[in-house]
């Protein structure tokens, strides 16, 4: 969309989408597959303006009136690669730019802020010998298939990525991480040796570089996702659960959970303290055995 | 993962154990720190000992409060941000302190039980 004479400034809106994007003749062993793969690109005018296409009426049958002003680029669709069962990878991801945002958690108040995310979602991994997927009738992946596998895999995984930046002359930037685990393990080891990490999460606040912290629970342009979940005291929490049976002789199981906080205020009564931090370790239902022929009741070494 | 099945086992065991450490660190140019550490067993047993043989310890717990460089001691049970740990029941007069139950039978010629508090 260009204005009129003598103005020369243009506004570009791109949507493309692919169905499918395939890699053919190959070696069998090798697959490659994009699917249903969304470009949404906002291209803005010399002056640096953008164009909010969803309110753009003359465009209301295109796939660009899905494009909002603040939006510069997002690419999102699925992903999977085999490369003959060594290496096999899955998932569907959205990367998304945003500028001219308007930021505040409370404390921090930006504005003309940019805002990167990275979302990363039905994520299947193995490494090793002899890997496959498991595929429904449109040959999209549901799983992994480790019946005959050896190696290490991990199953229904996600990854949230939030990167925000001031506006320049400003350099600070805040960048809060949310990652899960459904299954990792090992697989083909002999049956007498099994290890799985369950459920693991992970959240990860990640300071600029005054120190400060963002309250992410308090940006609402990451309410759908997993960051919005960070306190701006919380720097890392990891928690999950493991077992591990090592032919009978040990047995360990439990879930954990490691915290750590900064920025607190803590009084006793007696002691204050301002900017504090907090470390905390919690492991609850913990079962250990050493010895031989113990069995862990309701131990699984397949996902 | 729900719990322990020795019944051909021969060795030791725990079950049902929980861990609840807290470590609070004041800022910079500040040094100290203070540690609070919870620990449950709900059972600690031999096993596949002869039948005339038992030694459990039941209900364990351990109650440790470390105090900073200059000797002070947090009292966690007035520290809002342990609110939800073991730690929390740890009053500042506190050092230590360790509980449960312990039963012992040698072929039935010597028989001990105890609660410790």
């Amino acid at each position: 969309m260009s204005e009129a004479t003598p103005g020369t400034r243009s506004w570009t809106g791109v949507a493309a989408h692919v169905g499918l994007m395939s890699v053919y003749g190959l070696p069998t062993s090798f697959a490659l597959n994009v699917r249903e793969l969304d470009l949404l690109y906002n291209i803005a005018a010399t002056d640096t303006t953008k164009l909010d296409w969803d309110s753009v009426s003359q465009v209301d049958s295109l796939a660009v009136h899905g494009i909002d002003h603040t939006l510069d680029l997002q690419v999102s669709g699925s992903l999977d690669l085999d490369i003959s069962g060594f290496v096999l990878a899955a998932g569907s991801f959205e990367v998304t730019k945003q500028s001219g945002l308007t930021i505040a958690d409370g404390t921090i108040s930006l504005t003309n802020a940019s805002l990167l995310t990275v979302e990363l979602s039905s994520v299947y991994l193995f490494v090793g010998l002899n890997g496959a997927f498991t595929r429904d009738a449109d040959n999209i992946v549901t799983g992994l298939d480790t019946t005959q596998a050896v190696g290490f895999g991990v199953s229904g995984a996600s990854l949230d990525l939030a990167i925000v930046s001031e506006a320049t002359p400003g350099t600070r930037s805040w960048t809060g991480v949310a990652a899960h685990v459904g299954l990792m393990s090992v697989y083909g080891l002999p049956t007498s040796f099994a290890l799985n990490v369950r459920e693991l999460d992970l959240l990860y606040n990640i300071a600029a570089t005054d120190t400060t912290k963002l309250d992410w629970d308090s940006v609402s342009q990451v309410d759908s996702l997993a960051v919005h979940g960070i306190d701006h005291t919380l720097d890392l929490q990891v928690s999950g659960s493991l077992d591990l049976d090592i032919s009978g002789f040990v047995l360990a199981a439990g879930s954990f959970e490691v915290t750590k906080q900064s920025g607190l205020t803590i009084a006793d009564g007696t002691i204050s303290l301002t900017n504090a931090s907090l470390l905390t370790v919690e492991l609850s239902s913990v079962y250990l055995f050493v010895g031989s022929t113990g069995r862990s009741r309701g131990m699984r070494t397949t996902s | 993962m729900t719990g322990l099945d020795t019944t051909q086992a021969v060795g030791f065991g725990v079950s049902g154990a929980s861990l609840d450490l807290a470590i609070v660190s004041e800022a910079t140019p500040g040094t100290r720190s203070w540690t609070g550490v919870a620990a449950h067993v709900g059972l600690m047993s031999v096993y596949g000992l002869p039948t005339s043989f038992a030694l459990n310890v039941r209900e364990l717990d351990l109650l440790y409060n470390i105090a900073a460089t200059d000797t002070t001691k947090l009292d966690w049970d007035s520290v809002s941000q342990v609110d939800s740990l073991a730690v929390h029941g740890i009053d500042h007069t506190l050092d230590l302190q360790v509980s449960g139950s312990l039963d012992l039978d040698i072929s039935g010629f010597v028989l001990a039980a105890a609660v410790l508090r």
